[in-house]
């Protein structure tokens, strides 16, 4: 059994957003619907201050309020597929956002229009949608709602041609906010490879998840100050 | 010491007449739950979230009788709040004014009904920790 985890090493992360400036560019950034937030915050109190640095995506929950939300009111347009990737199916969506009321994690974005990267000028052409192959999850569209997919479309490549193994291990394979991070603050792999360096950081480094009181138990860990909790 | 009796029968009455209110509300909370459920309840087919026809608001607000302030609990979120959509909620909710039309909402208190068990719909499988 494979099952794709998330860990991000909170302690480590200097908040440079290369994992953040790294998705837009990989997955066409609509404007005011990012799939990768760099959450900043003071702790403490002077003199004895820190600054905490936290990104944040999809969690590709195991238990999705989203989707059962989304199932609940027979819409259907969230899955998770049998590698644990949450995504949500642009031509099924009705753009109601109760996925959006219900996640934890503030995670899926209504896209009430789709913008140019500038808006008012002429779309760039990484923009164009006429030129080179638009994976399906990048074909975004007006009024649906929008998330992180674990680059989807990377990992779909190697389904297909059967290299599952190497997941998170070579680039072409690896979710690319995964692969930019100058302090190697970010790994991602089979959490059921015990070798996997996700599996290694959850169990050595006392990753935990956020907000646990919520049941959804997701995949992405963090690696926080002060360890589980 | 008969002033101490007085305040103890007192406190032992208001805790009966609490607990069996709060049993009636539950009791009823779990009824209305039942009749949404079941289409005894018309809250519409409307899909969204616009406040005066979305069934969302229809059976929060309009039908269980939640006030506005339960869920939109304040103008801001506190810095360490983590959500991916902060930003953006703050913005729309800078947009439309404080108050509570503000999209500033706190998940936890949905936790309340949503929970495993709890009358609603379960989003949150809190028995599977």
């Amino acid at each position: 059994m494979t099952k794709f985890v998330r860990v991000i090493d909170t302690k480590r992360c200097m908040g440079c957003r290369s994992c953040v400036a790294a998705c837009h560019v990989e997955n066409h950034l609509t404007p005011d619907s990012p799939w990768n937030v760099m959450m900043e915050f003071e702790t403490g109190t002077y003199p004895n201050v820190g600054r905490q640095f936290t990104t944040m995506n999809c969690m590709h929950c195991e238990h999705p309020p989203c989707k059962l939300a989304c199932d609940a009111i027979g819409v259907k347009a969230i899955t998770k597929n049998e590698f644990g990737v949450v995504l949500i199916d642009y031509d099924k969506c009705i753009g109601c956002q109760y996925c959006a009321a219900v996640c934890p994690y503030g995670v899926p974005q209504y896209n009430e229009k789709v913008e140019n990267l500038y808006p008012g000028a002429e779309a760039t052409p990484a923009e164009d949608r006429s030129k080179g192959h638009w994976h399906p999850t990048h074909l975004k569209k007006a009024k649906t709602v929008q998330k992180c997919t674990f680059c989807w479309h990377k990992l779909e490549k190697a389904v297909e041609k059967g290299e599952t193994h190497l997941i998170g291990k070579v680039p072409e394979y690896t979710p690319t906010c995964d692969l930019v991070c100058p302090v190697e603050a970010r790994v991602f792999g089979d959490i059921e490879d015990p070798n996997s360096k996700p599996a290694q950081w959850v169990g050595r480094k006392k990753a935990t998840q956020l907000k646990k009181e919520f049941g959804t138990r997701p995949q992405v860990y963090y690696v926080l100050e002060g360890g589980d909790y | 010491m008969k002033s101490m009796k007085w305040l103890g029968t007192a406190l032992f009455c208001g805790l009966a007449v609490f607990s069996s209110w709060s049993m009636a509300e539950q009791m009823d909370l779990d009824e209305m739950a039942e009749a949404i459920r079941n289409g005894d309840i018309d809250v519409g087919k409307q899909y969204d979230m616009n406040k005066k026809s979305g069934r969302f608001h229809l059976i929060h607000s309009e039908t269980i009788g939640l006030e506005c302030e339960a869920c939109h609990v304040a103008p801001k979120y506190a810095p360490d709040y983590l959500l991916v959509d902060k930003d953006n909620a703050e913005a729309k909710a800078a947009h439309r004014g404080k108050g509570p039309e503000a999209d500033v909402l706190d998940r936890a208190v949905c936790l309340g009904c949503h929970k495993t068990n709890g009358p609603a719909h379960t989003w949150y499988r809190t028995a599977d920790k």
